[in-house]
């Protein structure tokens, strides 16, 4: 077996004290074949994060080791930037813990059940003649290894910028305060772990488990977009976290107040308190994870994957109450194949997790962009969404537009789904007319993803405008429809959830895709813009945006059989 | 003349899942060269009986004993014995057939070419030998179960426990497969074969024991089932014994959820 270079090496630094091992009364050579086999698969297992890598369904993933390393180097050299916030260094240490926390822990917290504790161990290595110290030693030394592959690359290049401001002796407390803070997120981990299987159940756990992943995402992409801004904030400089009364309530600070301590004495009683809690908080976590969570945790977590026989059945028996995608189906969808078109992508887009995973961290890069909008402008309040300055049409005009990247990213996520085989029921279905299917999953992606957005747009947009927003809230309304239709049409030969996610829907595609995607809403924004101040303009545009959209809709509602294509599946 | 020392000693197992007991009291007896067919309605047992064999569940009353073995005192030992092949395919995908069957080799304490000897061959015979170093990630269930009878059988158990292994043969290896279990009891090797596949138990089967709510419902081979039972197929039996033959009505009633009044005729 052939294992990467990284992990090899990981792998005869952690088996270096035998000795340890030995006395524990643990099996040395079943360990280290245990570990490989572990570091092996990691290779081979999509990264945690990765959008585009987990969409290559068919092809075999490797070498995610390097690729992670990578990512988290990068996100490293990112967080350097922390040690330039104004002039205390308490601040930087505060800050780079925080975010080095956040990391660990939400990182740990998706590849605990997905990499690290493999329930299908319960089969394949239980059965076999290896002993529980043995075992338990490998997945304790598997998580450190994982642990060592994210927060060495993590903490280099801040480890770096401190050797060259505080030298040795603040690098020696800088990895000290380190190796405390990771041993912390240990805890918090599994604290985490133990109180969402404590009120959820194991399909709710992994829910839990896909929105992490989606926050994470945000928080990566917003981290990137923000944190280069913050740099010369002025209310950053005058900070004086040692005098804020309740700081010690941040775990992040603790570590920074240890560093401090250890680097620069002085006596302060924040500074005391962080420090003493810096060191005894990961101490008891740890002993509170192997002496108390550790015993109830192997337990809970077989729930998680185990197959259930017995799934307890919903106690209310007969007709469900509809829901709010029911009544908005028999509102805007005719009866029949439409109807189900629209019931149908409603309810997979809600629940299916790779959906969510692909579309929803859309809403957080808005959000980010929105936010990085108005960090550009200094004095900013509601006054800057205002007509009639010629200043503010372009802050308007983004508010506008800012739902086109969420709405063309679920139209071009409609028609793919892992579950796509089961889209044989579609072959088996008497409808005449495929294309009301797609019209219907069209109108429920519009019933998702622009209806709520345009109304909290409309409703501030008259709030702060009247009447006079009017012509442009039609227009882009009226623009996004055509956009959402534009893209339907290019994917309209496929039934919604019937293809496979394949590369090639993903990677290189997708970036083309949503670099094309913000060509046209650049362009669409531009003429708009033009045409700001012509109200006729823009509703005779509008109208002929319906038009074409309500063209494309007939098209697609028309369509026949033998212009649907289904996948095929491969020997 | 001596008597036959059995395989496994089962004698008063009782197990209980927080309220819910599963086993109550199951004794039993196996012999080496037998092929037992172990089965039972879902939630009957029978995996939780597999799994206490195994070594996998230590908290139980009563006492297992593997060729004289405490399962409870000396696990590693017993586990040494035992062939454990489960069902629904669980392997790691990621891995090749090599490096998995490996893998199991070390914690088998086999030696690696012996064992890269032993899993070539296997494989060969099943037909898989071209995807040795092919990641067991677009392998097809049945594909996947041939290398997960190789790992259980590598080590030349003495006894062999087996969860749904026919699920996902095509049935050519079907028929390989249910003589080669013939031949590994005519050997001398103990088969403990846990199945809902009731025409197979009944044909490959030396002795058939049927649990029903923790308790053993039935335990003869064939022959015996039939004369205690009534002349009857192993389907039949198994279904007089754990459903007091409730199907017919069953089968009624989906019958009578089409409502025949209001339905269209269609054409004769």
């Amino acid at each position: 077996m052939i294992m990467n270079l990284i992990n090899a090496f990981l792998l005869s630094l952690f088996l270096k004290p035998k000795w340890l091992y030995k006395r524990m009364g643990v099996d040395i050579t079943k360990l280290k074949s245990i570990l490989t086999c572990k570091l092996i698969m990691d290779d081979r297992q999509p990264f945690s994060f990765g959008q585009s890598r987990q969409k290559a369904a068919n092809e075999p993933v490797n070498n995610t080791t390097w690729f992670s390393i990578g990512i988290y180097f990068l996100m490293g050299l990112l967080f350097m930037i922390f040690f330039f916030f104004g002039e205390s260094p308490i601040l930087h240490f505060t800050s780079f813990f925080s975010i080095y926390l956040v990391m660990l822990t939400l990182s740990l917290i998706v590849d605990f059940t997905r990499v690290l504790i493999d329930v299908r161990d319960n089969y394949i290595i239980l059965p076999k003649p290896v002993n529980d110290r043995t075992f338990l030693i490998s997945r304790i030394l598997h998580i450190a290894i994982h642990m060592s592959k994210m927060a060495i690359p993590l903490t280099i290049p801040a480890a770096i910028v401190v050797t060259i401001q505080h030298g040795p002796v603040g690098l020696t407390a800088f990895l000290f305060a380190t190796f405390l803070a990771t041993a912390f997120s240990i805890f918090l981990i599994n604290a985490t772990y133990l109180a969402i299987l404590r009120f959820s159940n194991p399909e709710k756990f992994k829910s839990i488990i896909n929105y992490l992943q989606i926050g994470f995402t945000i928080l990566i992409y917003g981290g990137y977009q923000l944190l280069p801004r913050l740099i010369d904030n002025s209310v950053l400089e005058k900070l004086d976290l040692n005098g804020l009364p309740w700081i010690n309530a941040v775990p992040s600070y603790w570590f920074g107040a240890l560093w401090q301590m250890l680097t620069y004495p002085a006596f302060n009683p924040n500074l005391a308190f962080g420090t003493l809690l810096a060191v005894s908080m990961p101490v008891a976590g740890i002993y509170l994870v192997v002496k108390v969570f550790a015993p109830a945790f192997n337990q809970k977590l077989a729930l998680i994957t185990g197959t259930s026989d017995r799934v307890p059945a919903l106690t209310s028996s007969g007709k469900k109450k509809p829901g709010l995608g029911d009544k908005i189906s028999n509102l805007i969808t005719s009866p029949g194949p439409e109807q189900m078109g629209f019931d149908l992508s409603w309810r997979m887009m809600l629940r299916s997790r790779e959906f969510k995973m692909q579309v929803y961290p859309g809403i957080g890069y808005i959000l980010v962009l929105l936010i990085v909008f108005l960090l550009k402008k200094n004095n900013f309040n509601a006054s800057s969404f205002l007509i009639n300055n010629p200043d503010n049409r372009f802050g308007i005009l983004v508010a506008l537009y800012s739902p086109a990247l969420l709405i063309m990213a679920a139209a071009s996520q409609v028609h793919l789904s892992q579950s796509w085989k089961a889209s044989w029921i579609y072959k088996m279905s008497p409808a005449q007319k495929p294309g009301q299917i797609i019209s219907g999953s069209i109108k429920a992606v519009i019933a998702q993803f622009m209806i709520l957005p345009f109304f909290i747009i409309g409703i501030s947009g008259f709030l702060l405008n009247g009447v006079a927003i009017l012509p442009s809230l039609v227009l882009s309304a009226g623009m996004q429809t055509l956009m959402l239709y534009l893209v339907s049409l290019i994917n309209n030969q496929y039934l919604p959830f019937s293809q496979p996610i394949t590369k090639s829907g993903g990677d290189g595609t997708s970036v083309a895709n949503g670099i094309l995607a913000m060509v046209i809403i650049g362009i669409i924004v531009f003429i708009h813009w033009i045409i700001f101040s012509t109200s006729w303009a823009m509703l005779t545009l509008a109208v002929l945006s319906l038009t074409i959209t309500f063209l494309i809709h007939k098209n697609i509602i028309n369509k026949p059989w033998k212009r649907i294509v289904f996948a095929q599946e491969q020997a | 003349m001596k008597t036959i020392q059995p395989v496994i000693e089962i004698s008063n197992l009782h197990k209980s899942y927080s309220h819910n007991q599963v086993l109550k009291g199951i004794n039993l007896d196996v012999y080496p060269g037998q092929i037992i067919g172990y089965i039972g309605p879902n939630g009957a047992g029978k995996s939780t009986t597999v799994k206490i064999i195994c070594g996998l569940l230590s908290n139980f009353e009563g006492e297992v004993k593997v060729k004289g073995i405490s399962v409870k005192e000396n696990p590693l030992a017993v586990k040494k014995m035992i062939g454990y092949v489960p069902e629904l395919a669980e392997l790691y995908e990621v891995l090749t057939p090599h490096e998995f069957l490996s893998f199991m080799a070390d914690l088998y304490e086999i030696p690696r070419q012996q064992a890269e000897e032993r899993f070539s061959r296997m494989l060969n015979a099943f037909g898989l030998s071209n995807h040795l170093h092919q990641r067991m990630e677009t392998f097809s269930k049945g594909m996947r179960q041939k290398v997960l009878i190789v790992s259980g059988l590598m080590h030349n158990p003495e006894v062999i426990i087996l969860d749904e292994p026919l699920s996902g043969l095509d049935a050519n290896s079907v028929i390989i497969v249910k003589e080669l279990l013939s031949q590994l009891a005519a050997a001398g090797k103990t088969i403990f074969y846990s199945s809902h596949m009731m025409d197979v138990v009944e044909k490959i089967s030396h002795r058939i024991v049927l649990i029903n709510h923790g308790v053993i419902a039935a335990d003869g081979s064939i022959e015996e089932l039939r004369m205690q039972k009534g002349n009857l197929s192993l389907e039949k039996i198994f279904a007089n014994i754990t459903s007091q033959g409730m199907h017919s009505d069953v089968a009624a009633e989906i019958m009578d959820a089409f409502d025949f009044s209001t339905e269209p005729k269609s054409p004769a």
